[in-house]
């Protein structure tokens, strides 16, 4: 059966979660009553504060979804995860093997080859719509087609972070470009968060934190720790190899999707909050806008070069953390990061 | 042997099929189900409940555990009836007995090697009961299946103690497979590195 990653937000302040029978069912603050699909669920994203009965989470831990609990300002303060199913220390011992500091430049090159190449094509995309003219950025994506030579022949991570570090400003560079409505309000001052400090940033952050719990699941669901990472380093309570495998995505997944609804309309402006001292919220109600968004956009599929195959994007998801494993597991010689075409 | 070193009686199903689903599910610890696998628990909950009845002067145990230490072999056995005079295990099949498949009949045959050694009674029949006819087929435990057994349990043995994932070998049974998603038959055909050189060539 296909893992589809579903992802069930439950982010109503006061709402409670109670098993009813065999389901399980949301009360809002309200009374009104849902009952939720679990049959087509494989992950809950629980934030502020919502009661979870202690049967709906062993219910969870029984049945494989993964759930995680993030805290109102979007940090995720614990998960759940599918108990003992899926654990194989094999592939473990093998990832901790590959991920130590010698061993991972290769994983760590692809990713980053993944990631450049996406912005590339993100790049490109701009230009054959909007930009055919702009000598300027015709220079900038070739600088940055250059960085791929640089990757390949990177000697260690440090030297790689470099590469990555350069592609990465001149992609950003265009991101104000790319945005075409509110541009007053709408306007990056380079990236920056926790806080976020201006509109597009707390939606990349928002949307960044969201594609990472979901890496963590795809992470697990294939047998891997999601804490050891090839491009990340170890770092308590980070889940490096979930970042890592977010690099490939983040363009392609959140960059077009916070352009995307900016460039509809469909948040504008006055969806946050903005302090004193600076600092950007998103309002409740442009979160949700951002996460039927979100979800419309896994429902959309793209063509993998490697498996030949036309996948949605939980599935294709899967598919790269399978080639991680197989990887790891010397089925083949090398990590294929996913490139959009 | 050490208890740890057992293989699953049930294994031996899974080699026969593909020896890297074996791998897949008992070194890498995946499972998925299919409507097969469904249709299988679905039948055997009934059987798997343990249970001692007695009908006619004959004991009926159902899910009863069994080992051989000598095979380092362990599983569940759905039914065993206890005769007077002989013990006969029977195996429950979702399916037609016109399919009695030659895994069947080793996954029974192991069976009958765990109970021999229990017990130190020798047994020369067992039965598999086909659901779909509501019916059993009686199967001869001879010598060519004891041996195609043991050959195949000491590959299980070997494959599970080597810790080796075998690659892919792509055939009309991946289609039925459960785990055809989890395997992707599909993509040993294709080096890495012509993957990046592709990738890379296409960017001007």
């Amino acid at each position: 059966m296909k893992k589809m990653l579903n992802t069930l937000f439950i982010e109503s302040p006061k709402s409670s979660l109670r098993m009813e029978g065999e389901s399980i069912v949301l009360r809002l603050a309200n009374g009104e009553k849902k009952k939720l699909p679990t049959l087509n669920i494989d992950s809950l994203v629980i934030r502020g504060s919502v009661y979870v009965s202690s049967r709906v989470l062993a219910y969870c831990a029984k049945h494989g979804i993964l759930v995680s609990y993030f805290s109102v300002n979007d940090r995720m303060l614990f998960k759940i995860d599918r108990s003992l199913a899926g654990s194989n220390v094999l592939l473990r011992r093998a990832q901790h093997e590959a991920t130590k500091a010698e061993n991972a430049l290769p994983v760590a090159k692809s990713i980053v080859m993944g990631k450049i190449l996406n912005q590339h094509h993100e790049l490109q995309r701009y230009k054959r719509e909007y930009a055919k003219e702009d000598r300027r950025l015709i220079e900038d994506i070739s600088k940055l087609k250059h960085q791929l030579r640089y990757v390949e022949l990177a000697k260690d991570l440090d030297e790689l972070r470099g590469y990555e570090g350069v592609t990465s400003s001149l992609y950003f560079k265009y991101f104000n470009d790319r945005i075409r409505k509110h541009k007053r309000e709408f306007f990056m001052k380079g990236r920056n968060r926790r806080p976020p400090m201006d509109r597009v940033n707390a939606l990349l952050s928002y949307g960044y934190q969201v594609l990472y719990h979901d890496m963590i699941g795809l992470v697990e669901s294939v047998g891997l720790d999601p804490a050891m990472g090839f491009l990340h380093r170890d770092r308590p309570g980070r889940m490096s190899l979930a970042l890592d495998m977010m690099e490939e995505f983040r363009s392609l997944v959140i960059d077009r999707l916070v352009i995307r609804l900016i460039n509809l309309g469909q948040i504008t402006p006055e969806d946050f909050d903005i302090s004193a001292s600076g600092s950007v919220r998103i309002k409740d109600k442009a979160r949700r806008i951002f996460l039927e968004g979100y979800v419309d956009q896994k429902r959309e599929s793209y063509f993998h070069f490697y498996t030949g195959e036309k996948l949605k994007l939980p599935h294709l998801w899967h598919v790269q953390g399978q080639l991680l494993a197989r990887y790891l597991r010397g089925n083949i010689e090398g990590y294929p990061a996913f490139v959009v075409r | 042997m050490q208890e740890y070193d057992y293989i699953q009686i049930a294994s031996l199903q899974h080699y026969q099929y593909c020896p890297r689903q074996c791998a897949l599910m008992y070194n890498e610890q995946i499972w998925a189900d299919s409507y097969h696998t469904k249709a299988g628990d679905i039948l055997h909950e009934k059987t798997h409940q343990e249970r001692i009845r007695y009908e006619k002067g004959v004991r009926i145990e159902t899910a009863t555990t069994v080992v051989s230490h000598r095979y380092g072999l362990m599983g569940v056995c759905d039914t065993i009836e206890f005769h007077p005079d002989t013990i006969l295990p029977i195996e429950y099949k979702v399916g037609k007995s016109k399919s009695i498949y030659e895994v069947d009949k080793v996954q029974l045959c192991a069976q009958v090697l765990c109970l021999e050694e229990m017990t130190g009674q020798s047994i020369t029949q067992g039965a598999i009961y086909y659901n779909q006819e509501k019916s059993r087929s009686y199967i001869e435990i001879d010598e060519a299946l004891r041996s195609l057994t043991v050959d195949v349990l000491t590959n299980v043995h070997k494959l599970l103690f080597n810790k080796e994932l075998p690659v892919v070998e792509k055939s009309k049974k991946c289609a039925l497979c459960s785990l055809v998603e989890l395997c992707i038959p599909d993509l040993t055909n294709m080096a890495v590195a012509d993957y990046w050189q592709t990738m890379a060539s296409e960017v001007d």
